[in-house]
Protein backbone atom coordinates (compact mmCIF):
# COMPACT_ATOMS: atom_id res chain seq x y z
CA UNK A 1 0.00 0.00 0.00
CA UNK A 2 1.41 3.61 -1.14
CA UNK A 3 1.57 6.43 0.99
CA UNK A 4 -1.60 8.10 -0.84
CA UNK A 5 -4.16 5.17 -0.07
CA UNK A 6 -3.37 5.12 2.98
CA UNK A 7 -3.52 8.76 3.58
CA UNK A 8 -7.13 8.46 1.69
CA UNK A 9 -7.96 5.84 4.25
CA UNK A 10 -6.96 8.12 7.38
CA UNK A 11 -8.36 11.09 5.58
CA UNK A 12 -12.01 9.33 5.78
CA UNK A 13 -11.67 8.94 9.07
CA UNK A 14 -10.82 12.78 9.71
CA UNK A 15 -14.66 13.28 10.30
CA UNK A 16 -15.14 10.28 13.22
CA UNK A 17 -11.62 11.23 14.97
CA UNK A 18 -13.29 15.09 15.55
CA UNK A 19 -15.93 13.75 16.84
CA UNK A 20 -14.45 11.29 19.39
CA UNK A 21 -15.80 8.71 17.06
CA UNK A 22 -12.83 6.49 16.56
CA UNK A 23 -11.54 3.88 18.99
CA UNK A 24 -8.70 3.88 21.13
CA UNK A 25 -5.95 2.06 18.69
CA UNK A 26 -7.48 3.73 15.70
CA UNK A 27 -6.95 6.91 17.40
CA UNK A 28 -3.62 6.31 18.37
CA UNK A 29 -3.11 5.12 14.80
CA UNK A 30 -4.50 8.57 13.36
CA UNK A 31 -2.13 10.72 15.30
CA UNK A 32 0.86 9.01 14.70
CA UNK A 33 0.03 9.12 10.92
CA UNK A 34 -0.78 12.74 11.14
CA UNK A 35 2.56 13.12 13.29
CA UNK A 36 4.99 11.90 10.49
CA UNK A 37 2.60 13.37 7.35
CA UNK A 38 2.31 16.98 7.01
CA UNK A 39 0.21 16.80 4.46
CA UNK A 40 -2.99 14.82 6.05
CA UNK A 41 -2.03 17.45 9.17
CA UNK A 42 -2.30 20.52 7.31
CA UNK A 43 -5.82 18.92 6.20
CA UNK A 44 -7.00 17.72 9.97
CA UNK A 45 -5.83 20.87 11.00
CA UNK A 46 -8.21 23.19 8.24
CA UNK A 47 -11.14 21.08 9.69
CA UNK A 48 -10.42 21.19 13.35
CA UNK A 49 -10.20 24.94 12.97
CA UNK A 50 -13.63 24.85 11.15
CA UNK A 51 -15.44 22.44 13.90
CA UNK A 52 -14.09 25.10 16.32
CA UNK A 53 -15.58 28.15 14.03
CA UNK A 54 -18.74 26.31 14.31
CA UNK A 55 -19.01 25.99 17.73
CA UNK A 56 -18.34 29.49 18.19
CA UNK A 57 -21.29 30.35 16.40
CA UNK A 58 -23.83 29.50 18.97
CA UNK A 59 -27.63 29.03 19.05
CA UNK A 60 -29.23 32.03 16.81
CA UNK A 61 -30.68 34.57 18.90
CA UNK A 62 -34.26 34.11 18.43
CA UNK A 63 -36.51 37.05 18.58
CA UNK A 64 -37.38 38.62 22.26
CA UNK A 65 -40.60 38.02 21.96
CA UNK A 66 -40.65 34.82 21.05
CA UNK A 67 -41.64 32.72 24.20
CA UNK A 68 -44.96 35.00 24.61
CA UNK A 69 -46.12 34.93 20.95
CA UNK A 70 -45.60 30.90 21.48
CA UNK A 71 -47.59 31.02 24.52
CA UNK A 72 -50.12 33.15 23.16
CA UNK A 73 -50.62 31.22 19.94
CA UNK A 74 -51.42 28.25 22.19
CA UNK A 75 -53.78 29.85 24.71
CA UNK A 76 -55.74 31.48 21.68
CA UNK A 77 -56.09 27.80 20.06
CA UNK A 78 -56.89 26.06 23.17
CA UNK A 79 -57.73 22.03 22.79
CA UNK B 1 -23.24 4.64 38.66
CA UNK B 2 -24.13 8.63 39.17
CA UNK B 3 -24.34 8.85 35.38
CA UNK B 4 -26.83 6.41 35.04
CA UNK B 5 -28.75 7.20 38.53
CA UNK B 6 -29.34 10.71 36.40
CA UNK B 7 -30.47 9.57 33.22
CA UNK B 8 -32.84 7.82 34.98
CA UNK B 9 -33.69 11.04 36.46
CA UNK B 10 -33.83 12.92 34.09
CA UNK B 11 -36.31 10.50 32.18
CA UNK B 12 -38.55 10.42 35.07
CA UNK B 13 -38.37 13.70 34.99
CA UNK B 14 -39.10 13.72 31.22
CA UNK B 15 -41.99 11.60 32.16
CA UNK B 16 -43.60 13.77 34.48
CA UNK B 17 -43.23 16.75 32.12
CA UNK B 18 -44.63 14.47 29.07
CA UNK B 19 -47.76 13.28 31.49
CA UNK B 20 -48.58 16.94 32.22
CA UNK B 21 -48.59 18.33 28.85
CA UNK B 22 -51.01 15.78 28.08
CA UNK B 23 -52.58 16.72 30.38
CA UNK B 24 -52.82 20.11 28.84
CA UNK B 25 -50.87 21.82 31.78
CA UNK B 26 -50.63 25.37 30.47
CA UNK B 27 -47.60 25.58 32.93
CA UNK B 28 -46.18 22.47 30.90
CA UNK B 29 -46.38 23.99 28.09
CA UNK B 30 -44.41 27.30 29.05
CA UNK B 31 -42.08 24.84 30.55
CA UNK B 32 -41.59 22.80 27.21
CA UNK B 33 -41.18 26.36 25.60
CA UNK B 34 -38.29 27.77 27.75
CA UNK B 35 -36.68 24.43 27.33
CA UNK B 36 -36.54 24.29 23.78
CA UNK B 37 -38.09 27.05 21.85
CA UNK B 38 -34.35 28.96 21.25
CA UNK B 39 -32.62 25.98 19.85
CA UNK B 40 -35.51 25.03 17.59
CA UNK B 41 -35.60 28.78 16.81
CA UNK B 42 -32.00 28.26 15.74
CA UNK B 43 -32.35 25.14 13.87
CA UNK B 44 -35.18 26.09 11.66
CA UNK B 45 -33.80 29.70 10.98
CA UNK B 46 -30.49 27.75 9.47
CA UNK B 47 -32.31 25.95 7.67
CA UNK B 48 -34.38 28.20 6.21
CA UNK B 49 -34.06 30.25 2.84
CA UNK B 50 -34.65 33.29 4.50
CA UNK B 51 -34.44 32.90 8.44
CA UNK B 52 -37.06 35.86 8.54
CA UNK B 53 -39.69 32.88 8.48
CA UNK B 54 -38.23 31.06 11.58
CA UNK B 55 -40.67 32.35 13.86
CA UNK B 56 -43.62 31.66 12.45
CA UNK B 57 -42.31 28.59 11.26
CA UNK B 58 -41.45 27.73 15.07
CA UNK B 59 -44.86 28.88 15.99
CA UNK B 60 -46.34 26.26 13.85
CA UNK B 61 -43.87 23.48 15.24
CA UNK B 62 -45.05 24.20 18.79
CA UNK B 63 -48.81 23.91 17.41
CA UNK B 64 -48.26 20.45 16.16
CA UNK B 65 -46.56 19.47 19.30
CA UNK B 66 -49.34 20.59 21.09
CA UNK B 67 -51.97 19.07 19.06
CA UNK B 68 -49.94 15.87 18.62
CA UNK B 69 -48.69 15.31 22.31
CA UNK B 70 -50.91 12.94 22.95
CA UNK B 71 -49.67 10.57 20.27
CA UNK B 72 -46.11 10.37 21.81
CA UNK B 73 -45.32 6.93 23.87
CA UNK B 74 -41.76 8.43 24.57
CA UNK B 75 -40.90 6.11 21.50
CA UNK B 76 -38.13 8.47 21.40
CA UNK B 77 -36.43 11.19 23.86
CA UNK B 78 -39.22 14.10 24.49
CA UNK B 79 -36.20 15.98 22.68
CA UNK B 80 -35.93 13.92 19.76
CA UNK B 81 -39.39 13.92 18.65
CA UNK B 82 -39.37 17.89 19.11
CA UNK B 83 -36.53 18.32 16.91
CA UNK B 84 -38.15 15.94 14.43
CA UNK B 85 -41.26 18.15 13.88
CA UNK B 86 -38.99 21.22 13.70
CA UNK B 87 -36.92 19.81 10.79
CA UNK B 88 -40.26 18.22 9.06
CA UNK B 89 -41.98 21.89 8.96
CA UNK B 90 -38.40 23.69 7.92
CA UNK B 91 -38.50 20.98 4.92
CA UNK B 92 -42.03 22.06 4.52
CA UNK B 93 -41.73 25.50 4.13
CA UNK B 94 -38.60 25.10 2.46
CA UNK B 95 -40.33 23.13 -0.57
CA UNK B 96 -43.10 26.08 -0.59
CA UNK B 97 -40.26 28.94 -0.57
CA UNK B 98 -38.82 27.30 -3.96
CA UNK B 99 -42.47 26.39 -5.11
CA UNK B 100 -43.34 30.20 -4.73
CA UNK B 101 -40.39 32.53 -4.45
CA UNK B 102 -38.12 30.58 -6.82
CA UNK B 103 -40.00 32.41 -10.07
CA UNK B 104 -39.84 35.63 -8.53
CA UNK B 105 -36.01 35.72 -8.56
CA UNK B 106 -33.71 37.11 -11.31
CA UNK B 107 -31.22 34.26 -11.71
CA UNK B 108 -28.14 36.20 -12.59
CA UNK B 109 -28.47 37.41 -8.97
CA UNK B 110 -28.76 33.85 -7.65
CA UNK B 111 -26.18 30.88 -7.69
CA UNK B 112 -27.84 26.99 -7.34
CA UNK B 113 -25.43 24.56 -5.17
CA UNK B 114 -25.64 21.09 -6.29
CA UNK B 115 -28.68 19.87 -4.98
CA UNK B 116 -30.52 22.94 -7.22
CA UNK B 117 -31.64 24.81 -4.03
CA UNK B 118 -30.60 28.70 -4.70
CA UNK B 119 -28.83 31.28 -2.26
CA UNK B 120 -28.33 34.69 -3.51
CA UNK B 121 -24.28 35.42 -3.29
CA UNK B 122 -25.21 39.04 -2.01
CA UNK B 123 -27.10 38.41 0.60
CA UNK B 124 -24.97 34.89 1.83
CA UNK B 125 -21.58 36.16 1.41
CA UNK B 126 -20.42 39.54 3.75
CA UNK B 127 -19.06 41.84 2.11
CA UNK B 128 -15.49 41.18 2.90
CA UNK B 129 -13.42 44.76 3.36
CA UNK B 130 -16.68 46.84 3.46
CA UNK B 131 -16.36 48.19 6.75
CA UNK B 132 -12.64 47.16 7.81
CA UNK B 133 -12.63 50.02 10.67
CA UNK B 134 -15.90 48.44 13.10
CA UNK B 135 -14.79 44.82 12.76
CA UNK B 136 -13.53 42.36 14.66
CA UNK B 137 -11.32 39.59 13.06
CA UNK B 138 -13.70 37.19 15.04
CA UNK B 139 -16.69 37.99 14.18
CA UNK B 140 -15.69 38.28 10.55
CA UNK B 141 -14.64 35.04 10.39
CA UNK B 142 -18.16 34.02 12.15
CA UNK B 143 -19.88 35.47 9.62
CA UNK B 144 -17.88 34.10 6.84
CA UNK B 145 -18.94 30.39 8.27
CA UNK B 146 -22.34 31.42 8.71
CA UNK B 147 -22.69 32.60 5.29
CA UNK B 148 -20.55 29.26 4.26
CA UNK B 149 -23.06 27.52 5.83
CA UNK B 150 -25.42 28.89 4.26
CA UNK B 151 -24.87 27.67 0.78
CA UNK B 152 -24.35 23.80 1.87
CA UNK B 153 -26.95 21.40 0.04
CA UNK B 154 -29.73 20.92 2.70
CA UNK B 155 -29.03 17.83 3.36
CA UNK B 156 -25.49 18.39 4.27
CA UNK B 157 -26.47 21.47 6.39
CA UNK B 158 -28.60 20.15 8.77
CA UNK B 159 -26.55 17.42 9.71
CA UNK B 160 -23.51 19.96 10.42
CA UNK B 161 -25.42 22.26 12.21
CA UNK B 162 -26.84 19.25 14.50
CA UNK B 163 -23.83 18.21 15.15
CA UNK B 164 -21.42 20.74 15.33
CA UNK B 165 -23.48 23.86 16.56
CA UNK B 166 -26.30 21.93 18.69
CA UNK B 167 -23.80 19.16 19.76
CA UNK B 168 -26.29 16.38 19.20
CA UNK B 169 -24.93 12.69 18.68
CA UNK B 170 -24.96 10.62 15.74
CA UNK B 171 -28.03 8.31 17.18
CA UNK B 172 -29.85 11.42 17.71
CA UNK B 173 -29.04 12.78 14.71
CA UNK B 174 -30.16 9.68 12.85
CA UNK B 175 -33.34 9.14 14.69
CA UNK B 176 -34.46 12.75 14.22
CA UNK B 177 -33.99 12.88 10.05
CA UNK B 178 -35.04 9.27 10.65
CA UNK B 179 -32.07 8.10 8.57
CA UNK B 180 -29.17 6.15 9.29
CA UNK B 181 -25.95 6.01 11.27
CA UNK B 182 -24.02 5.44 8.49
CA UNK B 183 -26.17 7.93 6.00
CA UNK B 184 -25.40 10.43 9.00
CA UNK B 185 -22.30 10.14 9.16
CA UNK B 186 -20.86 10.26 5.09
CA UNK B 187 -23.04 13.72 5.41
CA UNK B 188 -21.26 15.22 7.87
CA UNK B 189 -17.67 13.99 6.31
CA UNK B 190 -19.14 15.58 2.80
CA UNK B 191 -20.34 18.44 4.84
CA UNK B 192 -17.48 19.56 6.44
CA UNK B 193 -15.31 18.91 3.21
CA UNK B 194 -17.83 21.25 1.24
CA UNK B 195 -17.47 23.84 4.12
CA UNK B 196 -13.92 23.95 4.27
CA UNK B 197 -14.13 24.15 0.43
CA UNK B 198 -16.63 27.01 0.41
CA UNK B 199 -14.62 29.19 2.87
CA UNK B 200 -11.32 28.46 0.84
CA UNK B 201 -13.32 29.71 -2.32
CA UNK B 202 -15.36 32.93 -0.55
CA UNK B 203 -12.33 34.08 1.68
CA UNK B 204 -10.33 36.81 0.35
CA UNK B 205 -6.60 36.35 0.23
CA UNK B 206 -6.30 40.40 2.05
CA UNK B 207 -7.93 38.77 5.40
CA UNK B 208 -5.19 36.35 5.67
CA UNK B 209 -4.24 38.49 9.27
CA UNK B 210 -7.90 37.94 10.50
CA UNK B 211 -7.89 34.34 10.21
CA UNK B 212 -4.49 32.54 10.11
CA UNK B 213 -5.85 28.86 9.35
CA UNK B 214 -7.44 30.18 6.16
CA UNK B 215 -4.98 32.06 5.23
CA UNK B 216 -2.84 29.23 5.30
CA UNK B 217 -5.01 27.04 2.93
CA UNK B 218 -5.33 29.99 0.40
CA UNK B 219 -1.60 29.87 0.49
CA UNK B 220 -1.38 26.23 0.15
CA UNK B 221 -4.36 26.13 -2.67
CA UNK B 222 -2.09 29.26 -4.34
CA UNK B 223 0.77 27.23 -4.58
CA UNK B 224 -0.50 24.05 -6.66
ZN1 LIG C 1 -1.22 11.35 5.12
Amino acid sequence: MNLDTLCVLFREQFSPYLDGALTGHERQAMASHLDGCPACSAEFNDLLELQESLASLGTMKAPADLQARLRGGLSRRGR
Amino acid sequence: MSDLASAIGMASEEAALVAELKAGSERAFALLIAQYSHTVYSVIARSLRDPADAADVTQEVFVKIFRHINGFHCESSLRTWIYRIALHEASNQRRWWSRHKRQELTLDAHQENDEGELFSLGDTLPATGASPYDSCASSQTRQQVEAALRTLPEVFRTVVVLREIEGFGYEEIAEMLNVNLGTVKSRLTRGRAALRQALMTSVPATKSAASPGVSGRLSREGAR
